[in-house]
């Protein structure tokens, strides 16, 4: 195989399938620094993060052959992350994410407009930096993934396994939550 | 050191136990039979949800019970009382322990859980009522009736045909004679092990003695007293099977 040829993280997960063990450190390289990125919006704790991050590697390595290679790869990793650092905040906080949630009950139009979410990322990220701690948590993790981690509701919707609308409705609630918490804050947002 | 030397450590140290063999993959084979399993799982489950549900609706219908509902709103209230809710809940947990299962499919987390849930439900009652079509409940109570079947089964078919407690205000039984404005009626509800004495029934004076013919099933509201009873209402019953050899 062409090596010079950048591969998808799909293709290399079939290679590690295949018996090509030594390819998991390209996955590993690509997904270190996000996926540590994506524990510090969880936990507080810098070398708890590297141990879970750690443990998610093995994780995924010894499960590698249940990775449906026509899937994709990173909602697969970022599952698994998400199941670990839910459990770490477990651990650190009695009430975190609850299990059972009303908003999976019943269906929710998302309609994802690109051109309006472009406009949104750049008042998000002003948002966030202010109130994201301050969020329940349900909405927190719905916000992490789409605006600072950039997933689709598709793909977030397969991460933390609800329904498309569900992940729809808690960025709407999240964001707007957000909005309140600055405002409440007293901080002029600007609106274009 | 820089910042990047720790992640660098974590990832050479991963691949140095994969190289060494101390990290393991699990074979294909593991996530198949726990595919296997999963599924095996689910059609016990989906199996034993459907017998259920056409074991309740066996039971509704073996016992005359479904007929209470036109007796008007008392009919409904007796219909809810007798209803076998016990057995519903059970059917009720296992809808839940199979949407439980199917969670783990991507179909399902995808579908809010409430349609899955309904779903799932029209599915196995759907199915129940298919069954319950089928001369399986009836072979299996022919089974009871000849104390074929191990004790707690055998009950619970046995159950099926008994009638309502005689102070619910509602009896089951079938016309013997007819006289006057009196029907002779062997009632179902028993008094006591093996009594079978015809009780006489007054009929209410807005139903018709011609709406009956001896040999006829009926449920009976009213009160009994010195085996006889006043009724308020009497309707035919259909479908409905002769109690439990014990009660006859």
């Amino acid at each position: 195989m062409d090596e010079s040829v950048p591969q998808s993280d799909e293709q290399i997960a079939e290679r590690i399938q295949k018996g090509e063990k030594e390819q998991f450190g390209v996955l590993m390289e690509r997904y270190d620094k996000k996926l540590s990125r994506y524990g510090r919006k969880f936990l507080w704790d810098k070398d708890n993060i590297e141990d879970i991050v750690q443990d998610i590697f093995i994780s995924t390595f010894k499960n590698i052959n249940s990775f449906d290679t026509s899937l994709t790869f990173s909602s697969w990793i970022y599952r698994i992350a998400h199941n670990a650092f839910v459990n770490g905040l477990k651990k650190q906080q009695k009430n975190s994410l609850p299990n059972f949630d009303f908003d999976i009950f019943v269906s929710h139009v998302a309609y994802e407009d690109p051109a309006v979410q472009e406009r949104e990322h750049e008042e998000m990220e002003k948002l966030i930096a202010v109130g994201l701690d301050q969020l329940k948590p349900k909405y927190k993790e719905a916000i992490i993934l789409h605006y600072l981690e950039d997933f689709s509701y598709k793909k977030i919707s397969d991460i933390l396994q609800i329904p498309t609308g569900t992940v729809g409705v808690r960025v709407k609630r999240g964001r707007e939550a957000l909005k309140k918490i600055y405002e409440r804050m007293n901080i002029e947002t600007h609106h274009d | 050191m820089t910042n990047n030397q720790p992640q660098k450590n974590k990832i050479t140290d991963i691949l140095e136990r994969i190289k060494n063999n101390e990290l393991m993959q699990k074979p294909k084979l593991y996530f198949h039979l726990k595919l296997v399993v999963l599924i095996l799982l689910l059609v016990v489950v989906g199996v034993v949800s459907i017998f259920l549900a056409s074991f309740i609706l066996f039971s509704v219908n073996a016992s005359g019970h479904a007929s209470l509902i036109h007796f008007g709103m008392t009919g409904w209230q007796a219909f809810l009382i007798f209803f076998p809710w016990e057995l519903a809940l059970t059917e009720v947990v296992l809808l839940i322990l199979l949407e439980h299962l199917l969670r783990s499919f991507r179909f399902a987390y995808k579908t809010p859980i409430l349609y899955l849930f309904l779903g799932v439900m029209a599915l196995m009652l759907a199915g129940g009522a298919v069954l319950e079509h089928t001369p399986l409940h009836t072979k299996i109570l022919q089974r009871a009736d000849r104390e074929l079947l191990p004790p707690p089964i055998g009950r619970f078919y046995e159950d099926t045909r008994r009638p309502p407690a005689r102070d619910s205000g509602f009896f089951r039984g079938t016309i013997e004679t007819i006289e006057d404005s009196l029907l002779v009626v062997t009632l179902d509800n028993p008094v006591g092990r093996g009594t079978t004495t015809p009780v006489t029934v007054r009929i209410p004076e807005d139903q018709n003695l011609e709406e009956f013919t001896v040999g006829d099933k009926v449920f009976i509201r009213g009160r009994i007293k010195d085996e006889s009873i006043q009724a308020v209402q009497i309707k035919k019953v259909n479908n409905h099977l002769p109690p439990p050899p014990h009660m006859r």
